[in-house]
Formats: structure tokens, sequence, C-alpha cells
């Protein structure tokens, strides 16, 4: 290795082996990947984000949500914990730009939350302060997507303002939280979110007598545990 | 070929090459220690608020995604890029007996990595960060990035190519790998991500790829070739054999890049299959290491001993072998730990256990040569020393036990989530003290530098200096 050229050519050369495995080969697999036709419903899978979700994406990605949650439902324990009926696959990220699979659970998984929790005003107060949903959750409160706006004395709250408990809004003092639009985007999202349509790869496990529910229709899996 | 200290001897005086390197490889080593108390404040508030999620809650930019994506950008672009480029500087005039090329485009070329790093880590926590792990710098940060890195990446190569030994060091294969590691991975992640993202998982696939080929290549690398150049250079002992070296070295580089995916992506399945081979093949360049540098120390103690440079690099390979030696094993439990404070832990021994304590070897032992002078004062270098390794181990190891319960639990539903995160809290809260030690070892280094730096090119310091300085480099 005492000529200069050979070990670039040699370094060149090794790094290039994992390269074209990883970069170039994703792209002759995977890159004529199209939403496809599920047999069941007729419904074409997956479809792009409707435009707000697709804001709401861009405000998980900002605030690097992915730190603590994956989006990636594995076969065996995911499924049994009840973060999705099936394994996900290719297919389901195909209009994700970026792809923010996660690599730390230190919140729930969220590929299903979608179908898991349809609440709004449950997100919603869930962002505005975790706790008062989850005791000693560890996520930090995104009270900065809301708006603390006075509210006069004997009049109603405003139809968009939070719901929240009685003691809560005791504790407000006469004031309400409007959720900011990055925070209705952001609940848009995590709505969005559901990795749940019968694919050939990744068929839905047979259960006798209950067919697939329509992807626009509420999923029969149980919400979010409190 | 067998001792760096041979290779040098001839060719160029040794001062005169150190003289060309004294100004960008100063800056250099500078500014990286300043990124790091960066990294380090900002890991500390990111530990923080793990179990204080109330601290600090009001702003989204102190939001603890922003935050933590923050403090890993400052230490891998701030802190070990600069590092590195100080290294591959130094070392390759050095052992090619040159003096290094036009040092004014590599000082210019690390002012504006500076700056670009400012930049990028400002966009992170502005919210413009780019949602890839490892990468999240926001893609109008990335050009000044490059072109910096292309001005100090062409001096050090123009250095090599004019080397007046010819015989190579592994040292030198190893930094040039790394040289070319980092700029291919980040140009990837630039124009296929970026700039014009692929499709889907294959966006995965190809940040998966770049974050492997950093922490191999271009980490680890550059912390082998520190190993390799200070532990038979200070035992003085000869390398005990070139062709292992040679072996680790290439099969590091063809493995690297393979070794980043995760078990049950939503990946075809050979890729992740190839991952796992390319993760269990990695015992091979593992064991060559091990091997040579257990047979050059022929005994002599390396992590024991007296000189605080060695026990630098020692602890920076004992950690380097640990932590890919759980890599080599991870096939076996990766569905358990995948997702858990495991994988965070072992990240953590890896980067700052291994990386950051090669590259605080290799500052120590380059800084002296380069001001003309020793350090003022032996002790801040032995505190550095105790906190970085205390601090090391008080994250690194709290993470990897809680995070095997973690995944132990994970795998079982009838355990409430919510009850298995509360749980892991304990090992954050050790954390925090650890983040702490680290901190306290990050602003000793800083404190070393620039005591030395005043005092060596302060005027009117320089009598009182000449008095102290114990014979100039140890």
């Amino acid at each position: 290795m005492n000529q200069a050229p050979l070990l670039m050519l040699g370094i060149f050369a090794a790094l290039s082996t994992s390269w074209f495995g990883l970069v170039v080969w994703p792209q002759i697999q995977l890159g004529a990947l199209k939403p496809v036709e599920i047999e069941e419903t007729g419904e074409i899978y997956p479809s792009a984000r409707p435009g707000l979700a697709q804001q709401g994406a861009e405000v998980y990605r900002a605030n690097n949500c992915a730190a603590c949650h994956s989006q990636q439902v594995r076969p065996g324990a995911d499924i049994n914990r009840g973060w999705g009926p099936r394994r996900t696959v290719a297919q389901d990220y195909l209009f994700d730009a970026p792809v923010m699979l996660g690599s730390s659970r230190i919140g729930p998984d969220l590929a299903n939350i979608g179908a898991r929790q349809l609440d709004d005003n449950w997100h919603l107060i869930h962002l505005y302060k975790p706790r008062l949903i989850v005791e000693k959750s560890s996520m930090p409160s995104y009270r900065f997507l809301f708006t603390k706006r006075a509210l006069d004395a004997g009049a109603k709250p405003s139809p968009n303002a939070l719901k929240l408990s009685p003691e809560e809004t005791k504790r407000l003092e006469g004031y309400e939280m409007v959720p900011k639009p990055d925070a209705l985007a952001l609940v848009a999202y995590l709505r969005s979110l559901r990795a749940d349509a019968p694919l050939f790869e990744a068929p839905l496990p047979a259960k006798p007598g209950l067919k697939p529910a329509k992807l626009s229709a509420p999923s029969t899996n149980s919400p979010a545990k409190k | 070929m067998s001792l760096p200290t041979q290779t040098e001897s001839r060719a160029t005086a040794s001062a005169e090459i150190d003289a060309s390197c004294r100004l960008p490889v100063l800056f250099l080593f500078t500014s990286a220690a300043l990124w790091l108390v960066a990294a380090a404040v900002l890991g500390l508030i990111a530990s923080l608020k793990m179990h204080q999620p109330l601290l600090l809650e009001g702003s989204a930019e102190l939001t603890y995604g922003r935050i933590l994506a923050a403090s890993s950008n400052a230490f891998l672009f701030g802190f070990a890029a600069q590092a590195i480029l100080g290294v591959t500087l130094w070392m390759l005039a050095r052992l090619g007996g040159t003096p290094l090329v036009q040092p004014r485009v590599a000082l210019l070329g690390a002012v504006v990595w500076n700056l670009a790093v400012t930049v990028g880590i400002g966009g992170i926590i502005a919210g413009d960060s780019s949602g890839y792990e490892g990468f999240e710098f926001p893609s109008y940060a990335v050009p000044a990035l490059l072109i910096a890195y292309t001005a100090i990446a062409l001096c050090a190569l123009s250095t090599y190519l004019n080397r007046r030994e010819r015989e190579g060091y592994v040292s030198q294969w190893y930094l040039l790998g790394a040289l070319f590691a980092l700029p291919w991975a980040y140009l990837t992640v630039q124009s296929l991500l970026l700039v014009d993202p692929v499709r889907g998982v294959a966006q995965v696939a190809i940040n998966w790829w770049a974050s492997a080929v950093l922490r191999e290549v271009w980490l680890g690398g550059s912390a082998l070739a520190v190993i390799f150049y200070l532990v038979p250079k200070l035992l003085n002992r000869p390398l005990y054999n070139r062709s292992y070296a040679l072996i680790g070295f290439w099969m590091l580089l063809v493995l690297g890049g393979w070794t980043g995916l995760h078990n049950g992506a939503p990946l075809p399945l050979w890729m992740v299959r190839i991952g796992d081979y390319a993760s269990v093949l990695m015992l091979f360049p593992l064991f060559a290491v091990a091997w040579n540098l257990h047979a050059t120390a022929d005994g002599r103690a390396v992590l024991g001993a007296e000189c605080r440079v060695l026990r630098f690099a020692g602890f920076g390979l004992f950690a380097y072998l640990l932590a890919t030696l759980v890599m080599v094993m991870s096939p076996m439990f990766s569905a358990q730990t995948q997702f858990t404070y495991f994988t965070v832990g072992v990240k953590h021994l890896a980067l700052y256990g291994a990386f950051a304590m090669a590259m605080f070897a290799a500052i120590y032992h380059i800084v002296p040569r380069l001001s003309g002078a020793d350090w003022p004062c032996e002790s801040p270098v032995k505190w550095h020393y105790t906190l970085a390794v205390a601090g090391v181990l008080l994250v690194a190891l709290p993470l990897a036990f809680g995070g095997w319960r973690q995944g132990i639990s994970l795998l079982d539903p009838s355990i409430d989530f919510s009850q298995i995160s509360r749980r892991a809290l304990m090992a954050y809260r050790v954390t925090t003290l650890g983040e702490i030690l680290w901190l306290a070892g990050s602003l000793l280094l800083v404190g070393n530098l620039v005591r030395l730096l005043v005092r060596q090119f302060c005027p009117c310091n320089a009598l009182a200096c000449a008095m102290q300085s114990n014979g100039g480099a140890r």
C-alpha cells in the first residue's frame, strides 16, 4: 500500500460495495413501487396525505418527534401490544418524505395512531399537557403550539378552544387555550397515520366473520391505553 | 516499517513540519473543543428534560427533539469532524515527512466549516431539521460545509501525495479512508435525501448506510488511526504485524457501510440479512486490531499507563473493542434491544468512550508539539481523564442495563407501556450525573488548551513560560 493511486482506488472500491448495495440497489428494487388497489375494498393504497396532514408532517419533522416515537410495527410483540394489525412494509411509507421510522421508543409507536386514537380533542389536550392524560408522562408539553387568550367575564369559550376538564379550566383563571394552526396540522397528521390496509405482502391476520374495515371508517383497533 | 518514529526521523525535520501545521491544526483543535462543550451543554439539557419534562417547556426552540438533534450534530460536525481533520493534517504531514501544503487554505476552510456548522445547528434549533437521523442539518447549510471540507481535504491529500517517506503506515490508510468517507456519505445524503428525496423506504436504506459509514469508517477509522499511531510510539515498540493491520483496514471499509440496518425494518429481507452477516464478520477486523495491538504492547500496560496520553488512547481502544463486540453479537438479541436505551448506551460508548477519548489522546499528544511547550500543569489533564471516563461510564452503563430491561418488558404485551417508560427513567437520572461530569471534563480540555496557548503566544508570558516548561514536548 505504498502506491497512492492504488490505495485511493482501493478505498473507492471498498466503500462502493455497500454504496451499491444500500443506495443504488434499493432504487432498482423499490424505486418503481406504486400505490396498489386493495382487493377487499377497491381503494388505492397508500393515498397521498391531505394538505393539512402534510403540513403536520412538517411540524412532526421540525420538532424531531421521531427522537422518541417510532413508526414501525414489527411482527410479533408489537402486534400483540395493539400497535397495529400487521407488520409495516415498504408500501406503507411510499409518500413519506422524510420517512421518519425513528430508532427509539421512549414513547409508544405511532405507525397506527390514526386508527388507535380517533379523538382530535384527546390529541390536542395530550399535546398541550401530556400529564393531563397519562400520569407522570415523560413527554414534554407542546404548549407553544397553543395561544393563551383572555376570556371576557361571562363570555362563552371560543368553539375551537381546548375542551379541558373543569379543574384545568379553573386553573387558567379566565383564559382559554386555542390551538395554533400548527397544532391542528400536527393532529391531522397523527390522525392520518395508519398502516392497516391488507396488502399482498402483509395480509391482515384472518379473523373469522370479520371483514376488513374500509379505510375511511374507524378501525376496529382498540384505542390507546390511558 | 514498524515504528512511526522511524518514518519521521528522516526527511524534513519534525520542527519544520510542526511549524507548517501550527495555525490550522491549533485552530481546528480549539474550535473542536468549544463545540464539544456546546454539545455537552445541549446533551445535559436533553438528559435533564428526559426525566424533568416540565423544564423549559414554553419554547419551541428548546423542545427535547430539537435539543437532542442539535447536541448530536454539534458533537459530530463541530467536535468530531474538526478533531479528525486536525489529526489528519498533522499526521499525514508527519508520517509523510513533509510540511503541510497550503496551511492558509486549510485555515480558511476551517473558518468556513465553523460558520457552516453554526448555521446548521441554528437551523435545527429553528425547526429546519432535515428529519434524517444523524444528518439533521438543513440542506442550505450543507453546500458550505462540503466546500470548506473540500478545501481542507485537498490540503491533506496534496500533503500525502507530496510525502517524502514512501512507505505507508496503517494510520495513513485509516485517515485517508475517513477523509473520503465523510464527503461521500454526506454528498449522497444531500443529493438523494435533502435536495431531491428518493421515494419511500429507499430513504431509510440510504440514511442507515450513511450513518454506518460515518460511525464505522469515519469515526471508527479515525480513532483507530490515532490508536495505531500512539500506542507503538509511546510504548516505543514496533507495530507487531503490518498484514493484520491491512486486513483490519480493508475489512472495515468493505463491511462498515452494511452494519447500520435494523431488525424488522420495512426493507427487503436480504438487506437486513446481509447487514446481520456484515455485523458478525466485523469480528475479523476487530480481532485483527485487538491482536495486533496486544502483541505490540507485549505485556506493557496501556490502560493503566503512567502516561496520560496513552491512558486516553487505551481507554478509547477498550471502548472501541467493547462497542464493536456488542455490534458483532447484536444479530442475536437485536429484536430485544431495538428501539431501547440499550442501543443509545452502546452508541454513547462508541462515540464518547471510543472515538472522543482517542481524539483527546491525539490532542494532548499533538498540541504541545505545535505550540512548543508542554501542558502547563499535569493535574488538569489527569482530572480530564478521570471526569471523562466517569462521564462515559455513567451514561453508557445505566442506559445499557436499563435498556436491556426495557427491551424485555417491551416484548411482553401484558406490561403497560407507560409503566415501562416510567421504570426506565431511573437510568436517565444517573445519566444526568454522567453528562455533568463529561461537561466538566470538556471545560477542562478547553481550559487546558487556552492556558497553554495564552502562555505560549502571549509575549508577556514568554519568560514565565520558559521557566516553567520542562524541556518541551513529552
